[in-house]
Protein backbone atom coordinates (compact mmCIF):
# COMPACT_ATOMS: atom_id res chain seq x y z
CA UNK A 1 0.00 0.00 0.00
CA UNK A 2 1.45 3.56 -1.12
CA UNK A 3 1.33 5.88 1.99
CA UNK A 4 3.11 8.42 0.56
CA UNK A 5 0.80 11.61 -1.26
CA UNK A 6 0.59 11.49 -4.99
CA UNK A 7 1.51 14.50 -6.83
CA UNK A 8 -1.69 15.04 -8.32
CA UNK A 9 -3.31 15.41 -4.73
CA UNK A 10 -0.53 17.61 -3.82
CA UNK A 11 -1.05 19.73 -6.71
CA UNK A 12 -4.59 20.04 -5.94
CA UNK A 13 -4.14 21.01 -2.47
CA UNK A 14 -1.77 23.61 -3.42
CA UNK A 15 -3.84 24.98 -5.72
CA UNK A 16 -6.95 25.46 -3.95
CA UNK A 17 -4.59 27.27 -1.01
CA UNK A 18 -3.70 28.95 -4.19
CA UNK A 19 -7.20 29.79 -5.78
CA UNK A 20 -8.40 31.10 -2.10
CA UNK A 21 -5.80 33.31 -1.12
CA UNK A 22 -6.40 34.61 -4.75
CA UNK A 23 -10.23 35.19 -4.72
CA UNK A 24 -9.55 37.03 -1.02
CA UNK A 25 -6.75 39.16 -1.99
CA UNK A 26 -9.00 40.54 -4.95
CA UNK A 27 -12.16 40.76 -3.06
CA UNK A 28 -9.44 43.14 -0.61
CA UNK A 29 -8.28 45.00 -3.29
CA UNK A 30 -11.21 45.76 -4.82
CA UNK A 31 -13.17 46.74 -1.42
CA UNK A 32 -10.38 49.06 -0.60
CA UNK A 33 -10.72 50.66 -3.71
CA UNK A 34 -13.99 51.56 -3.79
CA UNK A 35 -14.23 51.85 -0.05
CA UNK A 36 -11.30 54.38 -0.17
CA UNK A 37 -13.70 56.44 -2.65
CA UNK A 38 -17.09 55.52 -1.90
CA UNK A 39 -17.26 54.50 1.71
CA UNK A 40 -14.87 56.36 3.88
CA UNK A 41 -13.86 59.07 1.23
CA UNK A 42 -10.30 59.09 1.53
CA UNK A 43 -9.77 59.17 5.49
CA UNK A 44 -6.39 58.02 6.55
CA UNK A 45 -7.08 55.43 8.94
CA UNK A 46 -9.14 53.32 7.54
CA UNK A 47 -6.99 53.49 4.38
CA UNK A 48 -4.54 52.78 6.18
CA UNK A 49 -6.00 49.62 8.04
CA UNK A 50 -7.54 48.21 4.68
CA UNK A 51 -4.36 48.52 2.53
CA UNK A 52 -2.69 46.77 5.15
CA UNK A 53 -4.87 44.41 5.35
CA UNK A 54 -4.94 44.01 1.46
CA UNK A 55 -0.73 43.87 2.05
CA UNK A 56 -1.03 41.00 4.09
CA UNK A 57 -3.43 38.72 1.73
CA UNK A 58 -1.31 39.88 -1.08
CA UNK A 59 2.00 38.45 1.00
CA UNK A 60 -0.49 35.40 1.73
CA UNK A 61 -0.92 34.79 -1.85
CA UNK A 62 2.49 35.50 -2.97
CA UNK A 63 3.49 32.71 -0.71
CA UNK A 64 1.01 30.15 -1.92
CA UNK A 65 1.97 30.76 -5.44
CA UNK A 66 5.38 30.41 -4.30
CA UNK A 67 4.32 26.83 -2.74
CA UNK A 68 2.51 26.07 -6.00
CA UNK A 69 5.15 26.17 -8.16
CA UNK A 70 8.30 24.51 -5.85
CA UNK A 71 5.71 21.49 -5.32
CA UNK A 72 5.35 21.02 -9.47
CA UNK A 73 7.93 18.57 -10.79
CA UNK A 74 10.75 19.91 -13.01
CA UNK A 75 8.55 20.04 -16.10
CA UNK A 76 6.30 22.06 -15.02
CA UNK A 77 8.53 24.49 -13.41
CA UNK A 78 10.64 24.27 -16.45
CA UNK A 79 7.40 25.24 -18.55
CA UNK A 80 6.31 27.96 -15.83
CA UNK A 81 9.58 29.84 -15.88
CA UNK A 82 9.69 29.96 -19.52
CA UNK A 83 6.08 31.53 -19.65
CA UNK A 84 7.01 34.18 -16.52
CA UNK A 85 10.31 34.83 -18.76
CA UNK A 86 8.38 35.19 -22.00
CA UNK A 87 5.50 37.27 -19.89
CA UNK A 88 7.85 39.50 -18.36
CA UNK A 89 9.88 40.46 -21.78
CA UNK A 90 6.43 40.99 -24.00
CA UNK A 91 5.11 43.24 -21.05
CA UNK A 92 8.24 45.26 -21.00
CA UNK A 93 8.00 45.53 -24.91
CA UNK A 94 4.42 46.31 -25.17
CA UNK A 95 4.51 48.56 -22.14
CA UNK A 96 7.47 50.53 -23.67
CA UNK A 97 6.24 50.68 -27.11
CA UNK A 98 2.67 52.10 -25.69
CA UNK A 99 4.78 54.63 -23.90
CA UNK A 100 6.65 55.57 -27.00
CA UNK A 101 3.47 55.98 -28.74
CA UNK A 102 1.43 58.25 -25.93
CA UNK A 103 4.73 60.40 -25.68
CA UNK A 104 4.53 61.01 -29.26
CA UNK A 105 0.65 61.64 -29.59
CA UNK A 106 0.41 58.64 -31.71
CA UNK A 107 -2.26 56.77 -28.97
CA UNK A 108 -4.27 58.66 -26.17
CA UNK A 109 -3.23 54.55 -24.21
CA UNK A 110 -1.62 55.78 -21.11
CA UNK A 111 0.33 53.01 -19.81
CA UNK A 112 -0.32 52.33 -15.77
CA UNK A 113 -0.07 50.33 -13.44
CA UNK A 114 -3.78 48.04 -14.66
CA UNK A 115 -2.72 47.64 -18.44
CA UNK A 116 1.09 46.59 -17.54
CA UNK A 117 -0.86 44.07 -15.05
CA UNK A 118 -3.73 42.73 -17.74
CA UNK A 119 -0.96 42.74 -20.47
CA UNK A 120 1.57 40.06 -18.04
CA UNK A 121 -1.38 38.43 -17.39
CA UNK A 122 -2.06 37.20 -21.08
CA UNK A 123 1.01 37.02 -21.80
CA UNK A 124 1.81 34.71 -18.97
CA UNK A 125 -1.73 32.50 -19.48
CA UNK A 126 -0.63 32.60 -23.41
CA UNK A 127 2.94 31.42 -23.02
CA UNK A 128 1.34 28.51 -20.20
CA UNK A 129 -0.78 27.11 -23.01
CA UNK A 130 1.82 27.13 -25.60
CA UNK A 131 4.84 25.47 -23.27
CA UNK A 132 2.20 22.82 -21.89
CA UNK A 133 1.55 21.98 -25.87
CA UNK A 134 5.05 21.57 -26.97
CA UNK A 135 5.73 18.92 -23.97
CA UNK A 136 2.66 16.83 -24.80
CA UNK B 1 18.82 12.44 -25.76
CA UNK B 2 17.19 9.26 -26.41
CA UNK B 3 15.74 6.97 -24.11
CA UNK B 4 14.31 3.27 -23.51
CA UNK B 5 11.32 4.41 -20.44
CA UNK B 6 8.80 3.09 -22.67
CA UNK B 7 10.12 -0.57 -23.14
CA UNK B 8 10.92 -0.57 -19.56
CA UNK B 9 7.71 0.59 -18.48
CA UNK B 10 6.17 -2.01 -21.09
CA UNK B 11 8.18 -4.72 -19.50
CA UNK B 12 7.63 -4.21 -16.03
CA UNK B 13 3.54 -3.84 -17.08
CA UNK B 14 3.32 0.08 -15.84
CA UNK B 15 1.16 2.66 -16.43
CA UNK B 16 2.63 5.95 -17.45
CA UNK B 17 0.64 7.38 -14.13
CA UNK B 18 1.84 4.27 -12.13
CA UNK B 19 5.17 5.01 -12.92
CA UNK B 20 4.63 8.79 -12.15
CA UNK B 21 3.83 8.23 -9.12
CA UNK B 22 6.48 5.94 -7.81
CA UNK B 23 8.44 9.01 -9.37
CA UNK B 24 6.46 11.50 -7.87
CA UNK B 25 6.16 13.91 -11.09
CA UNK B 26 3.19 14.39 -13.20
CA UNK B 27 1.84 11.41 -15.78
CA UNK B 28 2.48 14.12 -18.58
CA UNK B 29 6.16 14.61 -17.28
CA UNK B 30 6.56 10.60 -18.27
CA UNK B 31 5.10 11.26 -21.58
CA UNK B 32 7.37 13.68 -22.64
CA UNK B 33 9.86 12.40 -21.25
CA UNK B 34 9.24 9.08 -23.44
CA UNK B 35 8.66 10.97 -26.24
CA UNK B 36 11.96 12.68 -26.34
CA UNK B 37 10.62 16.12 -25.71
CA UNK B 38 11.71 16.58 -22.34
CA UNK B 39 14.80 15.83 -20.67
CA UNK B 40 14.72 14.96 -16.93
CA UNK B 41 17.48 16.20 -14.73
CA UNK B 42 20.17 14.07 -13.56
CA UNK B 43 18.03 13.33 -10.17
CA UNK B 44 14.95 12.23 -11.54
CA UNK B 45 17.33 10.12 -14.15
CA UNK B 46 18.85 8.30 -11.02
CA UNK B 47 14.82 7.79 -9.23
CA UNK B 48 14.36 6.29 -13.20
CA UNK B 49 17.58 3.88 -12.74
CA UNK B 50 16.63 3.00 -9.71
CA UNK B 51 13.27 2.17 -10.32
CA UNK B 52 14.36 -0.27 -13.03
CA UNK B 53 17.33 -1.28 -11.37
CA UNK B 54 19.68 -0.35 -14.22
CA UNK B 55 22.37 1.98 -14.37
CA UNK B 56 21.53 5.29 -16.01
CA UNK B 57 23.52 4.99 -19.57
CA UNK B 58 21.66 1.29 -19.95
CA UNK B 59 18.67 3.70 -19.76
CA UNK B 60 19.24 7.18 -21.76
CA UNK B 61 21.72 7.52 -24.78
CA UNK B 62 23.03 10.61 -26.22
CA UNK B 63 20.94 11.13 -29.74
CA UNK B 64 24.03 11.93 -31.83
CA UNK B 65 22.01 12.17 -35.02
CA UNK B 66 20.89 15.93 -33.91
Amino acid sequence: MKSKVSYDDSQKSTRKSLFIWTLLWLTSFGMTTFGTILLWEKAVIPSIISIFITSCLGLKMLGANWKNIKIQDEMYQKINLEAIAKAFGFTLLIGFTLFLLFIADITTIDVNMSIIAVVMSICYVIALVIGQRAYK
Amino acid sequence: MINKLKVLRAEHDLTQADLAHDLGVSRQTINAIEKGKFDPSLSLAFKISRRFDMPIEAIFKENTEK
